[in-house]
């Protein structure tokens, strides 16, 4: 059990807070503009519309659609434990979960609204005004709805998923998911996704090896930089419940995880995996499921 | 009284400023130091973490597990302290201009290191993986190759070779091995190029691909490794903490001149304050001293400058066991009246005088004091009795039979001495005072409890006593002292004189029972015994006889009565009846006397002036009184044969008799050589012990 603890102390994973502080007003309140699809410019699209809460946080399409049916460029992260990535979106152009929240609502692809449109709305509904009122003693403002956005975004922390209550100490994995997390670190998985949220903490390249093919509307560091070796790097994404948020990649191209960790290994690796392997490696990421969001649970 | 509460509310209204001033400059002090500790605290925690980014950056580096979300705990722990800072106000006052300046600089040092870190962690992870994957693919050449491949060998070898030059660049972080790797690249690539096997050609590529990767990354890693350790963002953050320290110290400098300030302030107010307090205390002192002078005036006397009795009272208590020599002026009443009192006055100032000089050298702790009248008082810490009486003859020699010269006139004074070093030390030198001026002979008495006044009245009552005891029992009878003719030799008269018989053995002078008699106001009933057993004598004897009256004694018509009935009824001896009457500045009513002189003259009594000389007689008076003879004071005979003095007042009295066609007698003639003065001098008669004492009964 010493010993144990001990050895675990090393990992590079860390287990997700078992409680995050949050401001439970503010986080309703952001729950609610979460799902509230007048925030877009058609009424058609909200947060929610490519976070769903049954697909971990995730777009279960292959990239988002967004007003009047407008297709995006990349497959959305799933919003849950973003709080724990250390920038948001693809590309990590955003520093905050409230910097994020105001990209999608001005994106013309997306949610294609403006501030004084939402404060409008906002303004004209009696119960916003009166949730305002009693949140931030105000009536409505645009910086507001982010900031509860945000609070209800760092609501969405999935904690004791199985590998969390390995890392604690409460539980064992069995032998294929040993083997699998033994994989991943045998592979250097665990370079670029480790921490918290196993993932969401550096810049990689997708293709480092063998190069992937590169779309000039790839949401990657490029479009940032304008560096040539930054094309087709992103931020590493979470690895935490990944079961859930088929399909993937930034481009949603691989639609199970059989098909991602191929891609993966051939990519960055520069070889392919047995089916064993696959299969010890799935075993292991399916451990990183856990439970969903309390926040959620409550209503 | 408004110009001391004015000074009051403003000594006030300054001390609360004060009080203020120094409330303010402890908070504003304490403000500044938790302002200025919060900034340093936040810069140091900076440098830490700095400290600990780098470490963690060798950490990823190094160790092939690392968890990237303690570096990035890092960057947002430093953003959140360059925040706080950006937005500190004291930070960003002119207090620390130059630090605030100098910390931007750190801040865009430190977006440059914070992209650099960022790029590592991306270069790192690639790095990392192909030096892990390089020796795993290495491993793969024998499974993939046979033992009989003809290249098999080479491969092993340039993977080896490849392993161990990563190796070495990665651990020396040295770029240099670089152009080796790119030789086995080539070398590998002829390999692959030249396989046909898909699947060992796939093993080869993948390898080469990774080399690539170790090949093309490792200089950029090299670069952001070197740049993340030698960031110049330490040296500004280090440069900000020293000029902020100095901005520190600078403005620690203008609080410690400030404080200086404060200081100075203070000691000011303080010297304000101990130059009021010196002020007022000089203001006290005049009070006092008005006060002293005041006290003094009250308690000196004008006229001598001595202390007067008031200062006596307060100032006696002073003195352990104090001792008083008392004195006064004899007959001073008379300087006055013939003088006048501005004489008077002179001579006293005069004695005041003599008595500072004389005595303040030998005895400086002696006290002075003019209790009244002419009545001067030496007070003293009493030694000894022989201390005091040294005292009092100091004294006497001092003033007795001195001349005090005043605006030409020259006066003659004795004076008499009372000592006492009992309780009630003014009465009792008051008392022996007088029983000095009493007893004539002595100058000087010193005050013993026999003197005492109770004593004295049981010695009175006593006396009186005795005195109506013998009235009663015929105790009280003449004795004769004869009168001689100088020039004949011959007794011409005898002087009755009163004694009280107590027993046979005792016989009292009138010294014992006058004093008695008269307070008890039955002297002149002495005085008629005397006269009727003198007529008596008279008429046994037919010799002439004088008898003493005192002008008290007859102030009464009642008294007169008295002596007149008893001349009638010895109206055949009367003719030989001379009165004695005491020259005395007693005599109030002069037209009593005369008459009284007129009434017994009618019986051919003769009136004679005794003591003559004593007093300050008013010889116009006398001459109205029709004196028959002037009996001359025995104190100026008793000295004649060598008192130039007496010699002369003798003669005076003698021609003023002459002149007047009166008869003169010398009293207390008392050796040959004064009865030979007083007959040289020309007085015709003379008495006296050396003549003959007083005798129960005449001579013949």
């Amino acid at each position: 059990m010493c010993i144990g603890t001990v050895g675990l102390a090393h990992e590079p994973i860390k287990p997700i807070p078992q409680f995050v502080e949050y401001d439970k007003e503010k986080a309703e309140l952001g729950k609610l503009l979460f799902v509230d699809p007048r925030l877009s410019s058609d009424g058609s699209v909200a947060c929610v519309s490519c976070h769903s809460f049954e697909h971990g946080g995730a777009d279960p399409r292959p990239v988002s659609i967004g007003v009047r049916g407008l297709k995006g460029s990349a497959n959305a992260p799933t919003v849950y434990n973003s709080y724990f990535n250390f920038r948001q979106f693809w590309n990590g152009r955003a520093k905050d979960l409230k910097d994020q929240a105001n990209g999608p609502i001005h994106n013309p692809v997306e949610m294609d609204m403006v501030a004084e449109k939402i404060e409008k709305y906002l303004k004209e509904n009696e119960y916003y005004r009166s949730l305002f009122k009693k949140v931030y003693n105000s009536e409505p403002k645009y910086d507001y709805v982010l900031e509860a956005i945000a609070e209800f975004e760092k609501a969405l922390y999935t904690p004791n998923c199985k590998f969390d209550r390995f890392l604690r100490n409460e539980a064992k994995l069995s032998a294929e998911e040993a083997k699998g997390y033994r994989l991943f670190k045998m592979y250097g998985c665990i370079t670029c996704h480790n921490g918290v949220n196993v993932g969401g903490n550096s810049f990689q390249k997708f293709g480092l090896i063998i190069s992937y093919k590169w779309k000039s509307d790839f949401p990657d560091r490029y479009a940032i930089t304008k560096r040539p070796e930054d094309k087709n790097v992103y931020k590493v994404p979470t690895l935490r419940n990944i079961e859930l948020t088929s399909p993937y990649l930034h481009d949603g191209s691989a639609s199970t995880l059989q098909e991602v960790l191929k891609r993966m290994s051939y990519h960055n690796l520069g070889f392919d995996l047995n089916q064993d392997e696959i299969s010890a490696l799935i075993a292991f990421l399916k451990t990183l499921t856990g439970e969903s969001p309390k926040i959620l649970q409550q209503k | 009284m408004k110009r001391l509460y004015l000074k009051i509310l403003a000594v006030f209204m300054a001390a609360i400023l004060g009080m203020g001033l120094l409330y303010y400059q402890q908070i504003f002090l304490k403000k500044k130091f938790q302002n200025e500790t919060r900034i340093e605290n936040e810069l140091q925690s900076i440098q830490r973490d700095l400290i600990s980014l780098q470490y963690l950056a060798l950490q990823a580096s190094y160790f092939l597990y690392f968890n990237n979300d303690s570096i990035d705990e890092k960057i947002k722990s430093i953003k959140r302290s360059i925040n706080k800072l950006k937005y500190d106000k004291t930070f960003q006052s002119s207090d620390f201009f130059i630090s605030a300046k100098k910390f931007k600089v750190f801040e865009q040092q430190f977006k440059i290191l914070n992209k650099t870190v960022i790029e590592f962690l991306t270069l790192n992870a690639s790095i990392k993986n192909s030096t892990v994957y390089l020796p795993t693919l290495g491993l793969k050449v024998f499974e993939t190759f046979d033992v009989s491949d003809a290249n098999k060998h080479e491969i092993n070898q340039l993977f080896a070779k490849i392993n161990a030059r990563v190796f070495l660049t990665k651990s020396a972080l040295d770029s240099s091995f670089i152009e080796e790797l790119k030789d086995y690249q080539e070398r590998l690539e002829k390999i692959e190029s030249s396989l046909a096997n898909r699947k060992q050609k796939q093993l080869l590529q993948t390898a080469l691909r990774h080399l690539n990767i170790f090949i093309d990354y490792f200089p950029y890693f090299q670069k952001d490794m070197h740049d993340i350790i030698n960031s110049s963002a330490f040296d500004a953050l280090f440069r900000t903490i020293k000029l902020f320290k100095g901005e520190i110290a600078k403005n620690h400098e203008s609080i410690n001149t400030f404080s200086q300030l404060f200081l100075l302030l203070y000691l000011i107010s303080i010297l304000f304050v101990l130059y009021f307090i010196f002020h007022s205390e000089k203001e006290n002192i005049k009070l006092r001293e008005m006060q002293e002078a005041l006290k003094r005036s009250l308690v000196t006397d004008a006229l001598t400058g001595l202390g007067n009795r008031e200062l006596y009272n307060s100032e006696r208590h002073t003195f352990k066991h104090p001792a008083m020599v008392l004195f006064n002026i004899d007959k001073f009443k008379h300087v006055n009246e013939f003088y006048g009192g501005e004489i008077g006055d002179a001579i006293l100032k005069q004695i005041a005088e003599r008595l500072k000089n004389n005595f303040s050298e030998k005895f400086p702790e002696a006290k002075f004091y003019r209790l009244g009248g002419d009545d001067f008082a030496i007070v003293f810490e009493f030694v000894s009795m022989t201390h005091l009486e040294e005292i009092i003859q100091i004294v006497l020699e001092l003033f007795n039979n001195q001349t005090f010269i005043t605006k030409g006139i020259s006066v003659d004074i004795t004076v008499s001495a009372g000592a006492s070093h009992a309780n009630k030390l003014f009465e009792t030198a008051d008392m022996a005072l007088k029983h000095a001026k009493q007893s004539k002979r002595e100058r000087y008495a010193i005050y013993n409890p026999k003197l005492d006044a109770s004593e004295k009245i049981a010695k009175n009552i006593n006396e009186l006593k005795q005195l109506n005891q013998a009235i009663e029992n015929d105790g009280i009878v003449p004795y004769f002292q004869p009168i001689f003719d100088l020039e004949t030799n011959k007794i011409v008269k005898y002087e009755s004189l009163a004694r009280l018989v107590v027993s046979e053995k005792e016989v009292l002078s009138p010294f014992f029972f006058l004093q008695a008699a008269k307070e008890a106001k039955i002297s002149s009933v002495i005085t008629s015994i005397i006269l009727e057993k003198t007529l008596k004598k008279a008429q046994e004897s037919g010799e002439s006889f004088s008898v003493n009256i005192s002008p008290d004694e007859i102030e009464k018509p009642d008294d007169i009565f008295v002596i007149l009935s008893m001349l009638s009824r010895y109206k055949d001896v009367s003719n030989l009846i001379t009165f004695e009457i005491l020259e005395s500045e007693e005599i109030e009513d002069y037209d009593v006397l005369l008459d009284f002189v007129k009434e017994v003259k009618k019986f051919g009594c003769k009136i004679a002036i005794d003591d003559f000389g004593s007093g300050y007689s008013n010889f116009e008076k006398l001459l109205k009184m029709e004196v028959d003879l002037l009996k001359i004071d025995g104190t100026l005979i008793k000295d004649i044969d060598h008192d130039k003095h007496a010699e002369m007042v003798v003669r005076t009295i003698r021609d003023f008799a002459k002149s007047a066609n009166i008869n003169t007698v010398a009293e207390y003639v008392h050796s040959k050589e004064v009865l030979e003065k007083v007959k040289s001098l020309g007085i015709e008669m003379g008495q006296g012990f050396y003549l003959g004492k007083p005798m129960p009964d005449i001579i013949k």
